[in-house]
């Protein structure tokens, strides 16, 4: 008898004990919640706008490959087919150390460059907290194509050029993003009568969310106190993000045919009033 | 995580100021009789012939004659100047400038091959 009401009173008071402890653990989820500011996220859906970069990284383990093509002179029309004959190539890969941190390697088909890439969020953006999304992007690229038979006093180094840029970003509606990149060019080797080896572009960048899986892209950079001439012009491109399961499929209308960040910024050979245009994709696969 | 973003921060920044920058024309050999096999060639295979080869893109600049011909005939030396006689060639940039001094003072001096 005794034991009986000792066992059915222990029973009642682990009941009541497990609900108590339930609601501490729901108390505490409710507590806990909205003291974290909440990251704003996908304020791009690529890791590219168009030609530049986005404040997007890829997350930890996550291998993205890349494949890019960029089409010859679209107004020259039939003759070379809008550009469907002179086509160059990017393949690379992107892989995240941490949510943060991503390191990449490309080559491209115009003089043979391999490009190294960093990339690291400084800052996120959050809602009714931090503004913006800050994020570090490094370019390094070795141009192979260089060679000692043209230039006898060439050094590895003269094949070096660099881009630092400093990515800013806000995410001011579900639809609409737009980002804002102050970028620093060195290059070790350059045509005075066409370049700068220091060059200083303000590039800006934009989309706007059509459905779910589409959107449009813009984005123009401004070359600062660069030398004229009819040769180089500042970048402007436009673009169309499809988004499909696994896939990013960007579509780029660019006056830029090169891909690498260097010649991207300051050493667009295109134009859009009367000059060349490129048409061409980024294609992003995540593994 | 912190410690590898300053140091990659360092590391890029010291990439960027550490190194010097040459001109092409500071790299490039200077000679007053550029010859097609020691000067040409070499500026032709690496900036053309990957579309200019065969019969893959007209004018085929593979050969001594190939080359002799296009500037005779095709203006190659306008197209590698500017854009008066069709879009600028090669595609994706300007050849460096000594380049194209170069090609033009082979033509003036009669396209001296060896």
């Amino acid at each position: 008898m005794n034991v009986k009401l000792i066992l059915s009173l222990m029973f009642g008071l682990s009941v009541i004990g497990q609900a108590s402890a339930q609601d501490d653990l729901l108390k505490q989820l409710d507590t806990v919640k909205p003291k974290e500011k909440q990251v704003e996220i996908a304020a791009f859906k690529g890791l590219q706008i168009c030609n530049m970069q986005s404040t997007k990284l890829a997350a930890k383990g996550e291998w993205y490959v890349l494949i890019s093509h960029r089409f010859g002179d679209l107004t020259e029309g039939l003759d070379n087919f809008f550009g469907l004959d002179d086509a160059y190539t990017k393949i690379g890969a992107i892989y995240g150390i941490t949510n943060g941190l991503s390191v990449g390697l490309s080559r491209q088909t115009n003089n043979k460059i391999y490009e190294l890439t960093a990339k690291y969020r400084i800052k996120s953006q959050e809602e009714n907290g931090f503004p913006v999304t800050v994020v570090g992007y490094n370019t390094m690229d070795i141009n192979t194509n260089l060679s000692t038979d043209i230039y006898p006093n060439l050094e590895f180094n003269n094949r070096l050029a660099y881009t630092t840029q400093l990515l800013v970003s806000r995410k001011f509606s579900d639809r609409f993003s737009a980002e804002i990149a102050p970028v620093f060019i060195h290059k070790n080797l350059y045509d005075p009568t066409t370049e700068r080896d220091n060059q200083f572009v303000i590039g800006t960048g934009g989309r706007y969310k059509l459905t779910k899986r589409l959107s449009v892209n813009l984005e123009y950079a401004a070359r600062i106190d660069a030398p004229e001439n009819d040769v180089y012009h500042d970048l402007l491109s436009v673009g169309l993000d499809i988004e499909t399961g696994g896939h990013i499929f960007q579509l780029v209308f660019s006056n830029c045919q090169t891909m690498n960040d260097v010649y991207v910024f300051s050493n667009a050979t295109g134009k859009w009033n009367g000059g060349s245009i490129y048409f061409g994709f980024n294609l992003y696969r995540v593994f | 995580m912190e410690k590898i973003k300053i140091f990659l921060i360092v590391l890029c920044s010291i990439l960027v100021v550490s190194c010097e920058s040459n001109t092409y024309s500071e790299v490039s050999g200077q000679t007053s009789n550029p010859t097609y096999e020691a000067n040409i060639k070499p500026i032709i295979t690496s900036n053309c012939t990957s579309c200019h080869y065969g019969t893959n893109q007209f004018p085929n600049l593979e050969t001594y004659s190939g080359v002799r011909s296009a500037c005779l005939v095709n203006n190659l030396v306008c197209r590698i100047e500017g854009e008066d006689c069709g879009i600028r060639m090669p595609q994706g940039g300007k050849l460096p400038q000594p380049n194209i001094d170069l090609i033009k003072l082979w033509v003036s001096n009669g396209f001296v091959e060896k």
